[in-house]
């Protein structure tokens, strides 16, 4: 019923109009010398943290300092490759299954001790008890920009939409070549519909100023917003 | 014909808290929006660009709109179309039935409040819960929203305390953090127990079947994770056409709102999850509505209403909006951008008023980051209004009155003296009678004791002396 009645509308509202064509070039977006210094920085006004120029072995430090400053001794992804990007295992074989699997595979890549708080793993939450009991979640962001600080989080096959807005804490694990300069030039590397169903330019931690202009971090997702940069 | 904008006027130039709040939040989203701005190069270039692009949309609206349908249905999302606002909710509590759905999480949607859609949920028994932080207040104080973008600017933390505390069985406090956990940990809840996550659109790309929801809270991305059903309304003049020119629109519309270069988060949303995604919502809807936008599209000059990307800046920079709010207005969208686009939305004489309240300043054209000629809009909307006579009647004949005058010179003079007579007679002072209202607010300045006419015969322009 409705598509015939309001496009008859439009068209006959358009009728008289001839179309322009769309202009081929679009402005121009800045461009910097130091674009992973940029995003740092950027991320930084946004309220996001950041680990950066880490290997294997910094980024499990990282993980650690996270535990630390948040108090929370647990850690969900639904990426199980994250384990390997984050030096916490892996190794491409293997992967941890579910949460026995993954503790034990922790356990063995790290001495007990070395973390402040033990760790448990658990992949995929999915029942609103699970997921109310979240503390950090980890993902792998697609891209970064520069100019705005901003880690893009796509879903697919291992990446859903919900661990990494529900959760108190997020961290995103992000290649530093995958930083582009700004976001025309992130919308020439991504292919729409290649992707998956939901794509997030995630910048810094969730925020509002509803009230009286006042600025508050974390009012519906995470109250903590880190990206482990690995080089 | 009611006049409410008037009646409410002197209201709110007399609520302290009211201009209190307003002088504040308005105040440093412009400065917040100035500081943004002054880092861009190409801030004009990116206006004239944005304005272009939604000159060349809206004039090949119904192909960019066929696109975008065909876009989504190839994602496995469903498109339904509605004429008017009760098309539209009917769409809505149709899916809400086919579904059996009875608890909605919603994020912030202009749109879902020019069609009423919260009233028409209660009505058949779901329950919509608003879950952006100023939406949420007002729907606690069973308010409407009185700025595009913060919808409770016009409240203050302690009416925000006080609300909370009678609503929410929370102490009463006026820590504004406080007061926020409160609502977190109150929404969470819905979140997950929601069956239908319902948000607006800011743009729809029809190239790609994208749909674009802007937000700084989360609680638009958490709307589209969780609940089993998205359902996407759309006015149908928020299309761009390709992938390649949201970037441009992207950042006009942050900076313009909030000063920030970017949002805390941009969903880019393709239909339902994919089989192979671990969560997401099952079904998709994306709703197109017209409620009169149509008709907006006819005319060449007006045309043009409708490539506002809702970033509320007109309303900042308003000398009438900073001095009256959003409430005074009674009409879903308020300030400059409200006061084209309510008579247009609606019929001329549901809004007669909303033309007229202006200072036609030009701020708003000069701020609009789509360079809509809102001065030239509101000009062409009094024009009609006086042509069929729904402008206030008292405005009509004082015109007429002048009219008559300034083409007889014999008479604009006589005109002039029993003015001047009626100042001598203490006119200036006058608490009742036509101008009674217009004094009370305002200083009557009493005219020259000489014409200039008088003064031009008498020194010829100066050179007399004196």
């Amino acid at each position: 019923m409705g598509r015939k009645e309001v496009l008859d509308r439009v068209e006959a509202a358009t009728s008289h109009i001839v179309p322009s064509s769309l202009p081929s070039a679009t402005p121009s977006f800045p461009k910097y010398a130091n674009p992973i210094e940029r995003f740092l920085r950027a991320l930084e006004a946004a309220g996001g943290r950041w680990f950066a120029g880490l290997e294997k072995a910094g980024v499990a430090a990282a993980f650690e300092n996270i535990l630390a400053e948040t108090g929370y001794d647990r850690i969900f992804w639904d990426d199980p490759s994250i384990l390997e990007v984050a030096g916490l295992g892996g190794e491409g074989s293997g992967l941890p299954q579910g949460d026995s699997a993954a503790r034990s595979l922790l356990q063995s890549r790290h001495p007990p001790g070395k973390f402040l708080t033990p760790i448990a793993v658990e992949s995929v939450p999915r029942t609103s008890d699970q997921l109310s009991n979240l503390t950090i979640t980890v993902s792998r962001g697609a891209w970064g920009i520069a100019e705005t600080g901003t880690v893009v989080e796509e879903s697919g096959p291992a990446a859903g939409r919900v661990l990494p807005a529900f959760a108190p804490v997020h961290v995103a694990l992000l290649s530093a070549q995958r930083i582009v300069a700004n976001s025309a030039e992130l919308f020439q590397n991504l292919k729409p519909g290649e992707s998956g169903s939901s794509l997030t330019l995630v910048t810094g931690p969730s925020r509002t100023a509803d009230i009286e202009q006042t600025l508050i971090v974390g009012v519906h997702g995470p109250k903590r917003f880190y990206v482990i940069l690995t080089s | 014909m009611q006049f409410r904008i008037l009646r409410n006027t002197s209201d709110a130039l007399s609520d302290g808290p009211l201009q209190a709040n307003l002088k504040h939040a308005l105040g440093r989203s412009l400065t917040a929006r100035a500081a943004a701005v002054s880092e861009v190069e190409n801030w004009e270039e990116l206006r004239s660009y944005a304005r272009h692009i939604k000159k060349c949309t809206l004039r090949d609206l119904g192909r960019y709109l066929r696109q975008m349908e065909e876009q989504v249905q190839r994602q496995g999302g469903r498109v339904l179309w509605a004429s008017d606002a009760r098309e539209a909710v009917g769409h809505v509590l149709e899916i809400a039935r086919t579904h059996q759905a009875s608890t909605a999480a919603k994020s912030k949607s202009m749109l879902t409040e020019e069609i009423q859609l919260n009233a028409a949920l209660e009505d058949s028994g779901i329950r919509p819960v608003e879950t952006d932080l100023g939406e949420f207040i007002l729907q606690l104080a069973g308010q409407i929203p009185s700025h595009i973008v913060a919808p409770a600017l016009h409240m203050s933390r302690a009416q925000v305390a006080a609300l909370f505390a009678d609503k929410l069985q929370m102490e009463a406090t006026d820590d504004v953090r406080e007061l926020t956990e409160t609502a977190r940990r109150r929404l969470r809840r819905e979140f997950l127990k929601a069956d239908l996550g319902i948000s607006g659109v800011n743009f729809g790309i029809a190239e790609t079947g994208t749909v674009v929801v802007v937000e700084n809270e989360g609680n638009a991305r958490l709307s589209t994770a969780l609940p089993r059903v998205h359902i996407a309304l759309m006015g149908i003049e928020k299309l761009i056409p390709r992938w390649m020119d949201l970037p441009v629109f992207l950042k006009l519309l942050t900076i313009s709102a909030t000063g920030q270069r970017i949002t805390s988060y941009v969903n880019l949303l393709n239909g339902p999850k994919r089989r192979e995604e671990p969560d997401g919502p099952e079904h998709f809807y994306l709703i197109f509505v017209d409620n009169g936008r149509s008709a907006i599209l006819k005319d060449d000059r007006k045309r043009q209403t409708l490539s506002c990307i809702r970033c509320g800046a007109c309303q900042n920079v308003c000398p009438v909006f900073q001095s009256i709010g959003g409430h005074a207005y009674e009409s879903t969208y308020q300030g400059p951008i409200g006061a084209i686009l309510t008579p247009q939305l609606t019929t001329a004489s549901d809004a007669p008023e909303h033309p007229f309240a202006s200072s036609l300043c030009a701020a708003c054209r000069e701020i609009c980051p789509v360079k809509i000629d809102i001065p030239e809009v509101l000009l062409i909307l009094r024009e009609q209004a006086v042509e069929s006579r729904t402008g206030p009647r008292s405005e009509r004949l004082a015109f007429r009155l002048w009219a008559f005058a300034m083409t007889r010179p014999r008479i604009y003079r006589l005109g002039e003296k029993l003015i001047r007579l009626a100042f001598r007679l203490g006119a200036g002072g006058m608490k009742r009678g036509p101008l009674a209202g217009w004094v009370r607010s305002r200083d009557l300045p009493a005219p020259a004791m000489e014409s200039f006419r008088s003064w031009m015969a008498k020194t010829r322009g100066g050179r007399n002396g004196s």
